[in-house]
């Protein structure tokens, strides 16, 4: 068996600036695997936990419907804005750290 | 903010974490939909909110009955184990790999969602002292990472802050163990087109 796995390689826009005032961009699928098989195998997961959750049927949840869909955009926007601010963390510790 | 202290039992690490901006960032694009769809489904089946919880920093016991460990996120379905998330900045792969196995043991542990996110080369400070010009307006800091031009790693008055970062996306399901095959590769480039070494 192997897991599934997928390098997270989203089409970086060209500047800071860009990154900001864009708002669409393409997840690209490689392979075998994509983020789209592992949403896939995701929302299988997800309706596993709602079954066990449930119990005996409940005639209002229809497991066809349900759906967990990540916004793999979202987690590179927001993976890039928390690098920006590791990296003036640092600059601010190294400036800082006169006198020490 | 809070600090997360874990011991990795099957490390024998005890290790005292602040969480930090990179993985806070991932934890937090995971929890949010899987928040907006637990709110969908207690629309319709309210009670399902009693016998299904999403939490974090909640320590489990590992499936081994001896020690416990801090997932980043938690499903449980009528108190049984169901999912995880758990994300990895600068940890060693082989790290996660016992990780994982470990909690796999849990026979109910469907899966556990890896975010594996690694600066591809050590962070070393400057070596030559701040001056009191570059104490400056962090506004000014960022309009100074812009004026660097080509987004690639983050540099600053020449200097290189964060190097380029590359994020895998691992999806362990119930079965695997550290004697299967070694994830696939199926992409190497990397997430920030400049190299800056």
């Amino acid at each position: 068996m192997i897991p599934a796995r997928c390098v997270v390689d989203f089409p970086f826009p060209a500047s800071v600036t860009d990154l900001r005032t864009s708002s669409k961009h393409t997840i690209p699928e490689y392979g075998d695997f994509s983020l789209r098989d592992i949403d896939h195998r995701l929302n299988a997961i997800w309706r596993s936990m709602v079954r066990q959750a449930i119990g005996e049927a409940n005639p209002n949840v229809h497991m066809d419907d349900l759906e967990v869909t990540v916004n793999w955009d979202s987690l590179r926007s927001s993976l890039i804005e928390a690098m920006l601010d590791t990296a003036h963390s640092r600059y601010m510790k190294w400036v800082e750290s006169v006198g020490q | 903010m809070s600090i997360l202290f874990r011991y990795d039992y099957h490390l024998e690490n005890l290790l005292i974490q602040l969480p930090t901006d990179m993985h806070e960032a991932a934890v937090s694009a995971i929890h949010a939909p899987f928040v907006v769809a637990m709110h969908n489904l207690s629309l319709t089946a309210p009670a399902i909110m009693n016998s299904l919880t999403l939490r974090s920093n909640q320590d489990i016991k590992l499936p081994t009955g001896q020690g416990f460990y801090i997932p980043d996120l938690a499903f449980r379905a009528k108190r049984n184990n169901m999912f995880q998330l758990e994300v990895a900045f600068t940890q060693s792969f082989e790290e996660i790999r016992l990780k994982i196995a470990c909690r796999l043991q849990d026979n109910n542990l469907l899966g556990i969602l890896v975010i594996d996110i690694s600066e591809k080369k050590k962070f070393s400070s400057p070596k030559t002292r701040p001056t009191e010009e570059d104490s400056i307006a962090q506004d000014h800091w960022f309009a100074g990472v812009e004026r660097e031009g080509s987004f690639g790693a983050i540099k600053f008055k020449d200097q290189v802050w964060l190097n380029r970062i590359e994020v895998d996306v691992y999806l362990f399901e119930q079965g695997w163990n550290t004697s299967f095959d070694d994830p696939r590769k199926v992409c190497r480039r990397l997430s920030f087109p400049r190299l800056c070494y």
